[in-house]
């Protein structure tokens, strides 16, 4: 036991402690401190040209002087503070994520009923990112201007080169940042109700204010601190799967190694193509094809993320019934399978409300040719397209719907 | 000769001393309008205040966060920063880092992490080392050192860690220097005797 001061200077002198600083981190930390700086100077120096104006306006003129203490009056009758330090706009926050070139943050991907996964994210202009997971040790490379995804299992010394075709002209639907930053924009532009004041909360003790953008397939929360007006927390949901950004830093130094498609020495590599053009109906019941196939005739419980797993579960039940192992030729089979279903799914996704589509398929048998399992109006259209158990087609008027 | 020379050399070192503090005080005063000069005391500072983060939290990653917490803080309170000296812009930095360290430890969450970390940060004693006698075992050290109040815990780091007087620690924490040293020698007591039950207890 240490005696005195000089013995405890003893015990904290045998420490091994590591304070070498990260060169990376001060570099990064020394720019985005010095912007924090310059922007707060510039809203200083607003304030400043705006109390100069309205002092030589007032001096000028009697006329002016009125008008000018009307003005500071009605802005404080309304809650508008005109020397810049009121609470800032929706376009204020989301101003980074719209111009950043990079970004790196953390992301939990979270589906009712399935482990929370979480991701560390670099994104880099044009459409690149990397995402390294952590329960499962996968790094995930994606450039959709090369039209190719890599998937490097380092533990495992494998890879997985996923190649597009037929991707469409707007890809920001296949990477994530992007396709904020697009919805963000729309809301931005058109200041609607779409986009709600969500007021402040504290998030690891920083008070934070949020906005909230709902709109169609559009369900966006974003929490920033009021003095940088930099995002902290950006909440992301599409359908069952919520999405949440923290720890986002804008325009950062990435290496361009972290976006190297190249396959380290070493690695297994498997390669696999995929039609990355505009999902249509066909794809639905392509999907609705292939899982009566190999789900014994049943069709899918929902429409969504657990219908994967659903189906997952299932043909690992069905391996263990036959006593098989699920090899690795048979993963790489099933997971071809579940991204070809995957465009019928992302044709439901990509449906907007007004499309009023139902799915009631699950307990419905192929080839059940008298009950319906999927209908929905496409855009313009008076009549509905009903899909039945057997996977044909009708159009149907809206008083002779399914009950 | 000689002497006149060593007193010489003695003013050339006090002069240069002298200019360099006024020069930094400079520096402090145009930090609050000049990025070039908020650059340069950022450069002065950013080891020092990481290394504090990292011997508060013992953990490089989570001191990275909490010395970005520090600096973006400086970048948008310089300005109405009261301070006109190096010495007052320091007190006010350490300040700062203590106030964000101190709001990442409150959670409880976070210090089973950092109790881990601690763990790690320990060279094993060497075998029959006349100097072991009253060696504690670091993680419970580190654990008792958690339990403390926030501000004894500064106090602890700032003395142990980071070598400051009892006048610097003052000023950082904005007491009297006495107040210091009686507290700290509390501090010890209560340390010691913490740490003396964990070992009856196990005996």
């Amino acid at each position: 036991m240490f005696k005195d001061e000089a013995d405890f200077e003893k015990v904290v002198g045998r420490l091994n402690i590591d304070t070498e600083p990260n060169p990376a981190h001060r570099e990064n930390l020394r720019r985005q401190m010095l912007s924090v700086f310059n922007r707060a100077k510039q809203e200083s120096a607003t304030r400043i040209i705006v109390f100069r104006t309205l002092r030589r306006l007032t001096m000028k003129s009697p006329i002016t002087k009125i008008a000018a203490a009307a003005a500071i009056i009605i802005a404080v009758l309304i809650g508008l503070n005109i020397v810049g330090t009121s609470t800032p706009a929706f376009a204020e926050i989301v101003k980074p994520f719209l111009i950043a070139r990079t970004a790196s943050f953390k992301m939990t991907m979270e589906v009712e009923g399935v482990p929370t996964q979480t991701f560390d994210c670099f994104y880099a202009e044009p459409m690149r990112m990397r995402q390294t997971n952590h329960e499962q040790g996968a790094i995930v490379i994606s450039d959709f201007q090369q039209g190719k995804i890599v998937t490097l299992m380092p533990a495992q010394n494998k890879a997985m080169i996923v190649e597009m075709e037929n991707l469409p002209e707007d890809q920001s639907k296949f990477n994530m940042f992007r396709e904020i930053r697009k919805h963000l924009q729309e809301a931005q532009d058109t200041e609607d109700e779409s986009v709600q004041f969500l007021g402040e909360k504290k998030i690891d003790g920083l008070t934070v204010i949020g906005y909230h953008v709902q709109k169609p397939a559009v369900d966006i929360t974003v929490w920033a601190d009021p003095q940088t007006k930099l995002p902290v927390e950006m909440t992301n949901t599409s359908g069952p799967t919520t999405y949440t950004m923290t720890e986002i830093v804008f325009d950062v130094e990435l290496d361009e190694s972290l976006f190297n498609l190249e396959i380290p020495e070493g690695y297994t590599i498997r390669t696999m193509q995929v039609d990355a053009s505009e999902p249509t109906e066909d794809d639905l019941v392509e999907m609705f094809r292939i899982w009566a196939k190999h789900m014994d005739g049943n069709l899918p419980s929902v429409l969504d993320m657990n219908a994967t797993m659903e189906f997952v579960k299932y043909q690992h039940k069905k391996l263990k019934e036959k006593g098989q192992e699920p090899s690795e030729e048979i993963a790489l089979e099933l997971q071809k399978t579940i991204m070809r279903m995957g465009r019928g799914g992302v044709f439901v996704q990509q449906l907007p409300a007004e499309s009023d589509w139902h799915y009631v398929g699950k307990d419905v048998k192929f080839p059940d040719a008298e009950k319906p399992i999927f209908w929905y109006r496409p855009e313009g259209s008076e009549t509905y397209r009903v899909i039945y158990g057997d996977l044909s087609i009708k159009d149907v008027a809206p008083e002779n719907l399914p009950q | 000769m000689a002497r006149r020379a060593i007193k010489l050399t003695t003013m050339v070192g006090a002069m240069a001393k002298f200019a360099e503090r006024t020069e930094d005080n400079d520096l402090v005063l145009r930090a609050k309008t000049q990025a070039e000069a908020l650059g340069r005391l950022y450069e002065m500072y950013y080891e020092r205040i990481f290394r504090f983060c990292v011997h508060r939290l013992f953990n490089k990653e989570i001191a990275e966060d909490v010395t970005s917490a520090v600096f973006l803080h400086v970048a948008r309170g310089i300005r109405d920063f009261a301070g006109r000296s190096e010495q007052d812009f320091r007190n006010w930095l350490y300040a700062i880092a203590a106030n964000q360290a101190n709001a990442y430890i409150r959670k409880t969450s976070r210090r089973k992490k950092l109790l881990a970390e601690a763990a790690g940060s320990m060279i094993p004693a060497v075998a029959g080392s006349a100097d072991i006698s009253f060696e504690p075992d670091w993680p419970r050290l580190y654990a008792a050192i958690l339990r403390l109040k926030p501000k004894h815990q500064t106090i602890v780091t700032l003395r142990f860690f980071e070598n400051f007087s009892y006048e610097q620690i003052a000023q950082i924490l904005d007491v009297k220097e006495a107040n210091v040293r009686v507290t700290l020698h509390r501090i010890l007591n209560k340390l010691r005797n913490q740490l003396q039950t964990v070992y009856d207890g196990e005996i």
